[in-house]
């Protein structure tokens, strides 16, 4: 495969080039840059900057673990399968966390996934699956029903 | 992080209700406050629920129309809009709707609705309707052809924002029968008549607006003939019908539908379905029904949204 000038060869000349992210709960991550590219967030703060980049990028809004995850995302090329294995609460930070630090690619791909898993999915079985309470009055869930009435016919109750 | 799903941002519950099929998107519009709140002003946008539209069943008993998914679901669905109307033009979602000499334009699953100013006709019998953008668009160009004679068409035709229809006549030429009308590559009106008869008509070219052609099937590109970038599905409902797939008509049934354009799967043209209409098989006719096919859509319009 021909190889474009710009991104590609970049890439390839700094693969050994990381960068040190510092999480939430501290701990001190080396990322290969081709994925830290991924995060406009970082991203466009290393542009500007030319920074050292030993001295560790805060996120203080992202825990190791979802970062794990999110790496281990973004080197299997957004591997369904490996997507799968993720709990509920693991789908939503990573959501959380790709938004936060602008992954347009990532927030789509788990944006997607979650809307398959509501997928001909009944109301009750979508607030238990995601451990929502629902907040409506009995007359406004009521006149939620009525308007779609024909849409409560015939869903999947698990 | 400890953030219930309740609790998302509303950017990102958008972001996933916008990728959600008709169904699915009005059920989590029933989740919880903040779901419903998130999703109040969306019009999803999911480009594969767009190939194959569903269709619609109206006009038999009162406000109770019978709605049947591309998975040939059927679903009875209650919409008082659609008792008595008569619907002229199927596109993107919309239905041009005709009842009691008022016309306006309805999305049957989000409910919106826009009226259309002082309507033309006094009846429709052998009229069809075509408009050219979404109504909301500020290109969207209504236009209805009465074809009740077969040597005269006589079209109305009004521009988004107007208050009057301006009116035009084509006429020097035999006509069959034109049931199915659809706006061409942001030119012109095309109308299918019979099997291979093509009347156009272009708003936008003050002399020579109207063209009578021929359509056939041809491999030879050589010959003086212009390719038409669209491919006609005809009797869509028949066959289902016959292959059992909607069980929606009984012997002594008849049904006219309305068609409409989707985008072929090919992603190459846009795929018509035509207008039909199917008679009883077996007499006295009980139901004299209606039907459209349409695209899935909810589409939200602000209440303040007029013409």
């Amino acid at each position: 495969m021909q190889k474009t000038e710009g991104e590609e060869s970049k890439a390839e000349n700094e693969e050994v080039k990381q960068v040190t992210l510092m999480t939430s709960d501290g701990v001190k991550m080396k990322v290969e840059i081709s994925i830290v590219y991924e995060m406009e967030i970082v991203r466009s703060f290393i542009e500007v900057n030319d920074a050292d980049h030993s001295v560790p990028f805060p996120l203080p809004n992202v825990s190791s673990h979802t970062l794990d995850l999110i790496i281990e995302l973004v080197k299997n090329e957004y591997d369904d399968e490996f997507m799968k294995t993720f709990s509920h609460d693991e789908l939503k930070e990573v959501l959380v966390a790709a938004n936060y630090l602008n992954m347009k690619t990532l927030l789509d791909f788990i944006a997607t996934a979650i809307a398959n898993l509501l997928e001909k999915k009944s109301v009750e079985f979508i607030r238990n699956f995601f451990n929502i309470v629902n907040d409506f009055t009995p007359e406004e869930e009521a006149e939620i029903r009525k308007t779609n009435e024909w849409v409560f016919q015939d869903l999947d109750e698990d | 992080m400890t953030e219930k799903w309740s609790d998302l941002p509303r950017d990102l519950l958008s972001q996933i209700a916008n990728g959600l099929g008709l169904i699915d998107f009005l059920s989590f519009r029933g989740v919880c406050k903040d779901w419903n709140t998130a999703s109040s002003q969306l019009s999803p946008d999911d480009n594969a629920i767009l190939y194959d539209p569903w269709f619609l069943q109206y006009g038999g008993e009162g406000s109770e129309c019978s709605l049947v998914s591309d998975q040939n679901k059927c679903y009875t669905i209650n919409l008082p809009e659609l008792d008595g109307a008569t619907c002229l033009a199927s596109y993107e979602g919309w239905l041009l709707l005709f009842v009691d000499e008022s016309l306006f334009f309805f999305s049957p699953f989000s409910k919106a609705r826009i009226e259309l100013p002082s309507c033309p006709l006094n009846d429709v019998s052998d009229h069809v309707g075509a408009f050219s953008a979404v109504p909301t668009s500020e290109d969207c160009m209504v236009v209805l052809l009465d074809s009740s004679s077969d040597t005269e068409l006589r079209l109305f035709i009004l521009r988004r924002g107007e208050n009057e229809w301006g009116h035009s006549c084509f006429s020097g030429y035999k006509f069959s029968k034109i049931t199915t009308a659809l706006f061409y590559e942001n030119k012109e009106f095309h109308f299918l008549d019979g099997d291979s008869g093509l009347v156009t008509f272009n708003p936008s070219t003050p002399t020579k607006q109207w063209n009578k052609l021929y359509m056939r099937m041809s491999t030879d590109k050589s010959s003086p003939s212009t390719l038409l970038n669209y491919m006609i599905r005809k009797n869509t409902l028949q066959m289902k019908h016959d292959r059992r797939e909607i069980g929606l008509l009984n012997a002594n049934d008849s049904i006219s539908t309305c068609g409409t354009v989707v985008p072929h799967f090919s992603g190459l043209c846009d795929w018509i379905i035509r207008s039909e209409c199917i008679e009883a098989k077996t007499q006295p006719e009980s139901r004299r029904l209606k039907g459209v096919w349409i695209q899935p859509r909810y589409i939200y319009v602000s209440p303040t949204q007029t013409w």
